[in-house]
């Protein structure tokens, strides 16, 4: 399963509230300007600073 | 003598033992993780459910509201919000693995419709945008929070104009037997234990308008709510 349009379009970056770009294949969300890749675990996004990974 | 000893040493082990068991279950209040945390999270479902009842019955819920549940725990508010408005949609956080899971599992129907999203994350930095929602609802989570003044000021971004932020609470200072509450929600949870005027200017400190704090007294309910301007 993936993630719906409606809460793609919703989420931000928890630190910049800034956009966030899905990546399906690594099971992610990406913020390109705070450089950080938060994980999606069993289809939930982890939108903790702390468990996101910096890229 | 030895009799005696032996019955104040007794006293003392029976009295340690359950002060550990109270505050690891007080703690998985906090934080609900592993199969305890479960248990404990499907009691807090059936536990809330009249006061959450209660709470919400002093918010205006349209039925195309956009809402958001902090600390949503087992889900239950999240499911009584989305049968609340039919044609609204609601989101929920918690920064717990377990509690995220559970309620995921109790709004698995409106998940299916599309009309909850349930996500891991911290009041502190709520992952929505600036003036997303018609209503934020925090039960029996407040206390918890990281840092409650700062943590109501974000809860505060989150809203639209005009938008609504509740807190229920079943737990507060100068309730009905506050003597049983004050030493578990101070010393071991270090809580935030707050009197109703506290919880007010909680809320207009953080820039709220139209505060309001209710009081079940018979029961030691609260709920505090106040409106974005």
């Amino acid at each position: 399963m993936s993630l719906s349009p409606q809460l793609l379009e919703i989420l931000v970056c928890p630190k910049c509230k800034g956009q966030l770009e899905y990546r399906e294949r690594e099971s992610a969300l990406l913020c390109q300007s705070c450089h950080l890749s938060y994980p999606i675990r069993d289809d939930i996004p982890v939108m903790l600073i702390d468990e996101a990974k910096a890229i | 003598m030895a009799l005696s000893l032996a019955a104040v040493i007794g006293a003392l082990a029976g009295a340690a033992i359950g002060a550990v068991v109270m505050a690891r279950s007080a703690r998985q209040c906090r934080k609900p993780s592993d199969r305890a945390g479960r248990a404990v999270l499907q009691r807090m479902n059936v536990s809330h459910a009249e006061l959450t009842a209660w709470g919400l019955s002093h918010v205006a819920i349209r039925d195309d509201f956009t809402m958001l549940d902090v600390g949503c725990g087992g889900g239950r508010t999240i499911d009584r919000l989305a049968s609340i408005a039919t044609k609204g949609k609601v989101f929920g956080v918690d920064y717990s693995e377990d509690s995220v899971a559970t309620a995921r599992e109790t709004n698995a129907r409106w998940i299916e419709q599309g009309r909850v999203d349930i996500q891991l994350g911290t009041v502190s930095r709520l992952p929505f945008p600036d003036g997303t929602f018609d209503l934020v609802t925090a039960v029996e989570t407040h206390y918890y929070w990281p840092d409650l003044p700062r943590d109501v000021r974000e809860v505060f971004r989150v809203l639209q104009p005009s938008g609504t932020f509740a807190i229920i609470a079943e737990a507060y200072r100068g309730r009905r037997n506050d003597w049983l509450f004050r030493p578990t929600m101070t010393l071991i949870l270090r809580a935030a234990y707050l009197t109703p005027d506290e919880h007010r200017h909680l809320l207009v400190d953080a820039g709220f308008v139209d505060v309001q704090i209710f009081e079940e007294k018979a029961k030691g309910w609260i709920c505090a709510s106040g409106r974005r301007a």
